[in-house]
C-alpha cells in the first residue's frame, strides 16, 4: 500500500494550492509528479503489457482455411444462433455462451439437454488460446465447436443430422457449397441412418459404425466445416476495453484527469497488488490477463462431481483427438501443429490443473472455476488468500503461493477485478436467415 | 541421466528434471565427436546458419547468442533464439551450439533441455525438445514457450565422450 499515502498526501497539497489561488501551471506540475511517482517505469511497462491496446493481432489458424473467411463467419454465425443443432430443437451454441453475458451463462455447470460437469467459459478472446476447453482437451477452435454439438449433455445431436441439417436447409446448403464445394446426397437412409455418430449411447454408434467408411468420412467432413465455420464466427468476438485500459492509457499520456476518472484510489491499489504482492500476474497476464497455461490451484470438487484429472487427461485426450491438429480433418502442415508436438503431458505438472481463464469482464462473469465452484469473486480471492506453503490439493499439488493479503487488501483487489469489464468490441447479433422458431429440427 | 543430476539443488527443481528431454544423436562415446583443430568460426557451412557463428553474429533477425560454461567445466553451451524479441505464449525454435571452454566443435552429444522460471518454481508451460543435429556441434531445439516475463532459466544435460555437465543459462524475457 505504497501509494494511498502519497496520493492523499498530494491530493491534499493541490486541494490548498487551488484554494490559495496559486498559478494553474504549478498545480499542472505537481500533477505530474504525482501521477508518475505511484508507478515505477517497470511497473508502467508491465500495465503497458497488461492494456488490451496491447492486444497482438489475432494469428492465422493453419488448421483451419476458412477461419478468416467473412462468409464462413456470416455462415459460423447463423450456425451459432440456430437451436435446430440440437436433439431437442432448444439448445445452440448460444444458449451457453449468450452475448449478453459476455458469451456465458451465469451457471456454474452448463445447462444443456442436460447438466454437465463443467461451466461454459466466455468466447471474447478466445480464439487467442492454443487449447481448448478448461482441460486443453482440443487444440483448435473448430475441433472445440463439435464437442457440444455430439454430447449427450449439451446439444445432444448426432454427425448425420447435423451434416443432413446442412445439406436439407437451403441457406446452409448455398453458403455451404461456395465455401467448400459440392454437398453429398444424403437422403438414402439405408446408407445414412437418421440418428448416427459417436455416441455415447450404443445404438447411435452402432448405427455410425455400420456405416461404410466413406459413408463416415463423408459425413464427418460436412460436421468438421460446421465447426470450422462456427470458429470463423467465434474469431471475431473480442472484448472491449474497460477502465483499466483507459487508466493505463492516461498514464501512459501522464492525464492524471483521465486516470482519475479511468479508476478509484481503491481501485489503483487493488491494481497494484495484483501485480505486486497478491502475484496474480503469475499467471493471469498479458492484455487477456491468462498465460493459457494450466495451473492446479487446490480447487475442491464441485459437488456430485467425481474425482477431476483436469490437465493430465486433457492432453491425452489431444493428443489421440481425431480432429486434432494432425489429424486428416485439420489443414495445417506437421510443421504447423508445435503446441500438440510439444505438448507438456508429465503428470505431475498436469494432474488436477485447469486452463487459466481470461480475467476480462471476469466481474459480469459469475460463478468461477471449472464447475462454479465458486459463487463471487469474494469466495475466489479468499481461496487464494488460505493458500499455505503446504501445497494441499484435492488431487496433486497446488500451484499456489501464501499472499497473506488482509481484509482491506482484499476489498481493493475486488474492486480493481471490476474494471476489467467492458462491452465486446464486435456486436454479436446479426442472426437474419434462422429463427429460433424455425421448424425443422434436426429431429 | 534423469535421476541423478547433480544441479539438483534448488526446492523446485525435481519437477524440472522429469521435464527433461533429449535427443541421442550419434556414438556419444566416439572419439571423433570433438573434432579438434576446428575453430567456432570456421566451422559453418550453411549460409543461412552463418549468422550463429560465435563473435560476430548479426543477431538483427534473431535473439542474442548466450553462452555459459558448464559446472564441471567440460563443454560450453552457446543458445540463440529463432526470434527477437522473445515471443510470449508462443513456441517457437532456438538452436544449441556446443564446444568445449576452448572452442572445440562437440558433434553427436546426447543432449537433453528442460527448464522455467526459478523464481516461481515452475517448468516450460511446454515440452521442449531436441529434434535435430545440425552438424558443426549445433543442434536443434523445438517447442519452447515461455507464459510470463520475468527471469526465465534452459537448463542443458550434455554427454559427450563419456563425460556429463550440466549447464544453466538464464535471461529475461521481456
Amino acid at each position: 500500500m505504497k501509494i494511498s499515502p502519497l496520493y492523499h498526501l498530494l491530493a491534499g497539497s493541490l486541494a490548498l494550492l487551488a484554494l490559495s489561488g496559486f498559478a494553474i501551471k504549478a498545480t499542472a506540475t505537481e500533477t505530474d509528479k504525482r501521477v508518475d511517482s505511484a508507478w515505477s517505469d517497470a511497473e508502467i511497462s508491465m500495465l503497458r503489457s497488461l492494456s488490451l491496446h496491447s492486444l497482438t493481432p489475432l494469428q492465422a489458424d493453419p488448421s483451419n482455411a476458412v477461419a478468416d473467411d467473412p462468409r464462413a463467419a456470416a455462415l459460423g454465425q447463423k450456425l451459432f444462433f440456430d437451436p435446430r443443432l440440437s436433439a431437442n430443437g432448444e439448445v445452440s451454441c448460444a444458449s451457453c455462451h449468450q452475448p449478453d453475458r459476455y458469451f456465458t451463462d451465469g451457471l456454474g455447470q452448463a445447462q444443456g439437454i442436460a447438466t454437465t460437469p463443467r461451466g461454459a467459459p466466455t468466447l471474447l478472446g478466445a480464439s487467442y488460446y492454443a487449447w481448448f476447453f478448461w482441460d486443453g482437451r482440443r487444440d483448435s477452435q473448430w475441433a472445440q465447436a463439435l464437442g457440444p454439438l455430439e454430447s449427450g449433455q449439451e446439444h445432444g445431436g448426432t454427425r448425420v443430422e447435423f451434416a443432413r441439417l446442412i445439406v436439407a436447409d437451403p441457406v446452409y446448403h448455398a453458403e455451404y457449397e461456395t465455401l467448400f464445394g459440392a454437398l453429398p446426397d444424403l437422403s438414402d437412409i439405408k446408407r445414412f441412418p437418421k440418428q448416427a455418430g459417436p455416441s455415447a449411447e450404443r445404438n447411435i454408434t452402432d448405427a455410425w459404425n455400420a456405416m461404410s467408411a466413406g459413408d463416415r468420412q463423408l459425413v464427418t467432413r460436412i460436421f468438421v466445416n460446421i465447426g470450422k465455420s462456427l470458429a470463423a464466427y467465434e474469431r471475431l468476438l473480442m472484448p472491449g476495453p474497460g477502465r483499466f485500459d483507459n487508466y493505463v492509457e492516461a498514464l501512459q499520456e501522464h492525464n492524471a484527469a483521465a486516470m482519475e476518472e479511468a479508476m478509484t484510489a481503491n481501485e489503483v491499489a487493488g491494481l497494484k497488488l495484483f501485480v505486486g504482492k497478491a502475484m496474480c500476474i503469475r499467471c493471469h497476464n498479458g492484455p487477456l490477463f491468462t498465460d493459457q497455461g494450466f495451473h492446479n490451484i487446490g480447487v475442491p470438487f464441485a459437488e456430485g462431481l467425481h474425482l477431476d484429472w483436469g490437465r493430465y487427461q486433457g492432453v491425452q485426450k489431444a493428443l489421440k483427438d481425431e480432429f486434432n491438429c494432425l489429424s486428416e480433418y485439420s489443414d495445417a502442415s506437421q510443421e504447423d501443429c508445435t503446441e500438440l508436438r510439444f505438448a507438456k503431458t508429465l503428470k505431475d505438472e498436469t494432474i488436477g490443473a485447469f486452463k487459466a481463464p481470461t480475467l476480462r469482464n471476469v466481474a459480469a462473469t459469475a460463478p468461477y472455476m471449472h464447475s462454479g465452484q465458486f459463487a463471487d469473486l469474494d469466495a475466489v480471492l479468499d481461496h487464494y488468500n488460505k493458500a499455505t506453503t503446504s501445497r494441499k490439493a484435492p488431487i496433486g499439488h497446488s500451484d499456489l503461493l501464501p499472499i497473506n493479503l488482509t481484509a482491506e487488501e482484499l476489498v481493493q483487489l475486488k474492486a480493481f477485478l471490476h474494471t476489467l469489464t467492458g462491452p465486446p468490441a464486435v456486436a454479436p447479433y446479426n442472426t437474419s436467415g434462422i429463427s429460433p422458431t424455425n421448424p425443422n429440427r434436426i429431429r | 541421466m534423469r535421476n541423478k543430476n547433480p544441479m539438483s539443488t534448488g526446492k523446485w527443481f525435481p519437477a524440472f528434471f522429469l521435464l527433461a528431454t533429449g535427443l541421442c544423436l550419434g556414438a556419444c562415446s566416439d572419439e571423433k565427436s570433438v573434432s579438434s583443430g576446428n575453430t567456432p568460426a570456421a566451422v559453418t557451412s550453411k549460409p543461412d546458419e552463418a549468422r550463429e557463428t560465435q563473435g560476430t553474429a548479426d543477431n538483427t533477425a534473431r535473439g542474442p547468442s548466450m553462452t555459459e560454461v558448464g559446472k564441471n567445466g567440460l563443454f560450453q553451451v552457446t543458445i540463440q533464439s529463432d526470434e527477437a524479441p522473445l515471443p510470449l505464449n508462443r513456441i517457437h525454435s532456438w538452436t544449441a551450439r556446443i564446444t568445449t571452454p576452448e572452442g572445440r566443435i562437440v558433434d553427436n552429444a546426447i543432449l537433453m533441455v528442460y527448464g522455467g522460471m526459478p523464481e516461481h518454481k515452475h517448468g516450460f508451460p511446454s515440452k521442449p525438445e531436441v529434434t535435430a543435429n545440425l552438424g558443426d556441434g549445433r543442434y536443434r531445439i523445438e517447442g519452447v514457450k515461455f507464459n510470463m516475463p520475468g527471469r526465465w532459466e534452459m537448463w542443458f544435460n550434455v554427454r559427450a565422450l563419456d563425460q556429463d555437465d550440466k549447464v544453466i543459462i538464464s535471461f529475461d524475457v521481456p
